[in-house]
């Protein structure tokens, strides 16, 4: 996920009409004020004021890789529970206010990260300040709130996936991926593990994780920077910084031959998942991983959609793609294995997928056009005020650096077909491949 | 996720006008090829991206009679190929220009949709009129695209939540035209042959049966243009007869239990006939509709959510059509709280109803619903599918600018007739997708339980 927008409209006609292309990334820059208050909280503004509105973006270093066995899912239970009242603003206040001034919330939490944001017209920005602050501060965890919001998040599982054969599969490709890191367990968490968190194991995760100093606010949109700053210094610095949080330790051992899980479970057809182990965020083979993700998966012309969709008719559909991680990642495809049809086929195909692209490496025209393609969304992903806050947060986030966020085109640029080529052979061996399928079980569903 | 919203959030959150701002569609610049063509354009030069839709009236309610999947395999038989172009290439000439290009089939419409940077706009023009002046059909992709939608159609039943609207449309509907999903059952797709697409392509494919919406970084002689060069010479009269339905509710109290034995969860759908798309009542129907489960603070939300924790999400869908519409609360929860979830269902169902809402409540609704109203418009796919809407649904500028207005009129008086006569939760259908064994006698106080496989 990388991508978003913002700034003047003459910069991004310029930049995205030398698209593709001859693009000049060096001009491809934003007025952003950064603000760190003595808590450790960072604060990044970027005035827009195109149009009355604001995207406020809060970004938490903490995903479900910094759980432990016993709270798994505590991470995405939070993301729920910050709706649920703190001292001033009490249950349901946060949505209701933000409504009830035509505003709008939401969240998500991934295995590195835990993101809420809103989007409201520009005169309420010092309510959203006072919100936001209030349950960084004083998040409450009243018993009763605690125990309704464990249920919906438990439905949330079961649909997701108790009841999804994809989401089952999807669960059992990392529990098996990955022996030792937290990248094993699923973002939602075991269920028993939803059954036993208590509400201390909450109140110490944000303390430690839900502290200013862990944190990343992103503002974007129709505001006065000194403005703005004076008032996050007003609601914020009265909250002291939390304990450094635990390093995540990278434990996850190499892997030493290929993994298989299987899943008997009443389907329609089967399900195939592959994973493979690559690098972290500053993995130097990030962007050919970029590269490859869309030649393997992305749109209609690409190489397994053409193998395995429309030349062999092995699968219904596909899709793929992998985290830009703290740590270490899973490359993963996951293919919709068409009815009556054999997994071992398909497994075959994207054998030899793979050991094309492993021996030969990509066409000029793929790699091209894969360029020309991730360059375009990269760009689209701009046209939006709560993108552009999203990348700014993003980035700084991973990288400590928002800046970072555009060398994207110029490293896709600099990939070449050699590259992509070595990619494969490093990372996409048969032996370093994990397999999980679910085989349907008794006919009927 | 907080809610499944967020995928449609973190796609438009924008620019957008001030909440209470007035919306002002852009202007449309229209035009008629010597064929019939009516193409709109609508000038955005802000960014270097222009998006189009090629609409026509030719969705799965135009399927022949046991042809069901007709409109469907057609539509997509157009992006498998031309005399000059293989699909594959198609795909990947739209790709290397940083450009995309969709098609789809719905139950009303069918067509084609897209977005092309600016300077390589001039692609998506010709390959568009390649793929309807040269569509090849080719009996080896027919036979291809046959077999994938079939192995489509077998593969919905992965999703307890399709199967459960599905089964709901087929309720409430009965022997309409809009009950069946526009990819058609098995059993009619099988028998579908090429010369069944080509005749329904000839009827159905036609310049004076669609509209095309242009919208971005283009100008009308440009599209008139390339409208005139690329599509002049296609010709063709449509040849589909009118459908002509009536909107007429179940009268009677009944439930459906797909029986899933390994489901942990139940899938539930409840409601009837609801509004047409222009319906007078919209307004206060859609006021109504957001205080009771249109929001994170909507009512429903609150009871069953928030209170008891009995769900991840609930939500009230009014689908509406030009000539019918339905109305129902979709939601899910484990299969030993569905008796429950429906109880509450049905009392918030009477309380707004019977008693109007209160002023400070329904002020809420309204801001929301009017704050958000300019996310609508904000991008030109929106632009293009509005302008695509007033066309099919025979609506006026008018209809979206004062929507807001219309809305910060209503009062409790307005809504309760409204909540009256369209929540139509008195008489129902409900479909429950779950375990029979533990649903079934929760179930039998709300009707008529008819127990069923969850495949046929």
């Amino acid at each position: 996920m990388k991508q978003f927008r913002n700034f003047s409209v003459g910069v991004l006609v310029f930049v995205l009409a030398s698209l593709c292309f001859s693009l000049v990334s060096a001009e491809f820059r934003h007025d952003v004020t950064e603000h760190q208050l003595d808590n450790g909280l960072t604060v990044l503004l970027y005035e827009n004021h195109t149009a009355p509105v604001i995207s406020y973006y809060t970004f938490f270093k903490v995903g479900s890789r910094n759980e432990r066995p016993g709270i798994t899912g505590i991470s995405h239970f939070f993301e729920h529970m910050m709706f649920n009242g703190a001292e001033k603003y009490g249950p349901q206040m946060f949505d209701l206010q933000l409504e009830s001034n035509g505003g709008y919330s939401n969240a998500y939490t991934s295995k590195n990260l835990t993101v809420y944001y809103e989007n409201f017209s520009s005169d309420i920005l010092e309510l959203v300040i006072d919100m936001e602050s209030d349950r960084m501060a004083t998040l409450a965890f009243e018993p009763e709130m605690l125990a309704s919001e464990i249920g919906v998040v438990k439905e949330e599982r079961r649909v997701s996936v108790d009841n999804d054969n994809t989401g089952i599969l999807w669960e059992e490709l990392f529990a098996t991926a990955f022996m030792a890191h937290s990248y094993s367990w699923p973002i939602v968490g075991w269920m028993d593990d939803l059954n036993s968190i208590t509400r201390e194991d909450c109140l110490e995760y944000h303390r430690t994780y839900y502290a200013p100093n862990n944190a990343v606010v992103v503002i974007s949109g129709d505001f006065e920077t000194e403005q703005a700053v004076d008032l996050m210094i007003r609601y914020f610095s009265h909250i002291k910084a939390g304990p450094p949080p635990v390093e995540v330790v990278q434990n996850e051992p190499a892997q030493r031959g290929p993994r298989r899980a299987v899943i008997k479970r009443a389907a329609q057809h089967p399900h195939l998942m592959r994973g493979y182990h690559v690098g972290d965020k500053d993995s130097e083979d990030l962007y050919a991983l970029e590269i490859l993700q869309f030649i393997l998966l992305t749109g209609e012309s690409c190489r397994l959609h053409q193998t395995l969709v429309n030349d062999l008719e092995l699968s219904l559909g596909l899709f793929g793609g992998f985290d830009w991680g703290f740590d270490p990642s899973l490359f993963y495809l996951y293919a919709a294995v068409s009815p009556g049809k054999d997994i071992a086929d398909v497994e075959a195909a994207i054998d030899s997928v793979l050991n094309d692209l492993s021996g030969f490496g990509p066409t000029d025209n793929e790699l091209q056009r894969a360029k020309n393609s991730l360059t375009a969304n990269f760009y689209k992903g701009y046209k939006t005020n709560g993108g552009m806050a999203h990348q700014i947060g993003y980035y700084q986030t991973l990288y400590g650096d928002w800046r970072k966020m555009y060398s994207f085109v110029d490293n896709i640029k600099a990939v070449t077909a050699e590259d992509v080529k070595n990619t494969v052979i490093k990372y996409f061996s048969p032996d370093a491949a994990t397999t999980a399928v679910l085989v349907p079980e008794g006919g009927a569903l | 996720m907080k809610t499944t919203w967020i995928l449609i959030v973190l796609c438009c959150i924008l620019i957008v006008p001030p909440a209470a701002a007035k919306i002002h569609l852009p202007q449309s610049n229209d035009f008629r090829l010597d064929n019939g063509l009516t193409v709109r354009v609508i000038e955005r030069p802000e960014l270097p991206l222009f998006s189009l839709e090629l609409c026509f009236k030719a969705g799965s309610i135009y399927d022949p009679e046991g042809q069901e999947g007709l409109a469907n395999l057609c539509n997509n038989m157009l992006m498998r190929g031309t005399t000059s172009r293989s699909a594959r290439q198609i795909a990947e000439e739209i790709s290397f220009g940083g450009g995309t290009l969709y098609n789809y089939c719905g139950r009303e419409t069918a067509g084609f949709s897209g977005e092309f940077l600016s300077e390589n706009g001039v692609k998506g023009f010709q390959i568009l009129a390649d793929i309807l002046l040269n569509a090849s059909f080719a009996n080896d992709e027919l036979i291809k695209t046959r077999n994938r939608i079939l192995a489509e159609i077998e593969s919905r039943f992965e999703s307890p939540s399709v199967i459960a609207t599905e089964e709901f449309y087929n309720q409430v509907l009965g022997e309409s035209k809009f009950a069946h999903i526009p990819a058609g059952s098995v059993s009619s797709v099988s028998t579908l042959t090429r010369e069944d697409v080509l005749d329904f392509f000839h009827l159905a494919y036609a310049p004076d049966n669609c509209i095309l919406v242009v919208c971005g970084d283009i100008n009308k002689k440009t599209v008139r243009e390339w409208a005139r060069q690329y599509l002049g010479s296609w010709r063709g009269k449509t040849g589909l007869a009118k459908t002509a339905e009536i909107n007429r509710p179940v009268a009677d109290r009944e439930v459906v239990i797909l029986d899933k034995p390994d489901a942990t969860q139940t899938q539930i759908r409840i409601g009837n006939i609801g509004l047409i798309r222009n319906h007078p009542d919209y307004i206060p129907f859609e006021t109504a509709r957001t205080v009771f489960a249109g929001s994170f603070t909507a009512r429903l939300i609150n009871e069953v959510r928030v209170k008891r924790g009995l769900t991840y999400n609930i939500r009230m869908r009014s689908p509406e059509y030009s000539q019918c519409g339905l109305v129902y609360v979709s939601t899910f929860t484990k299969n030993e709280s569905v008796g429950e979830v429906l109880d509450i269902i049905l009392d918030e169902t009477e309380r707004i109803r019977t008693e109007p809402i209160p002023d400070d409540e329904l002020k809420g609704a309204i801001n929301y619903r009017t704050g958000l109203y300019p996310l609508n418009f904000e991008t030109n796919d929106d632009i293009v599918d509005t302008y695509v809407n007033l066309w099919l649904y025979n609506l006026d500028k008018p209809y979206f600018e004062e929507f807001q207005e219309r809305m910060r009129m209503m009062t409790p008086e307005a809504v309760l007739a409204s909540t009256a006569a369209h929540f139509p939760f008195k008489d129902y259908r409900i479909v429950l997708v779950g375990k029979a064994d533990d649903i079934r006698s929760q179930a039998e106080a709300f009707g008529t339980v008819t127990v069923k496989p969850f495949v046929e």
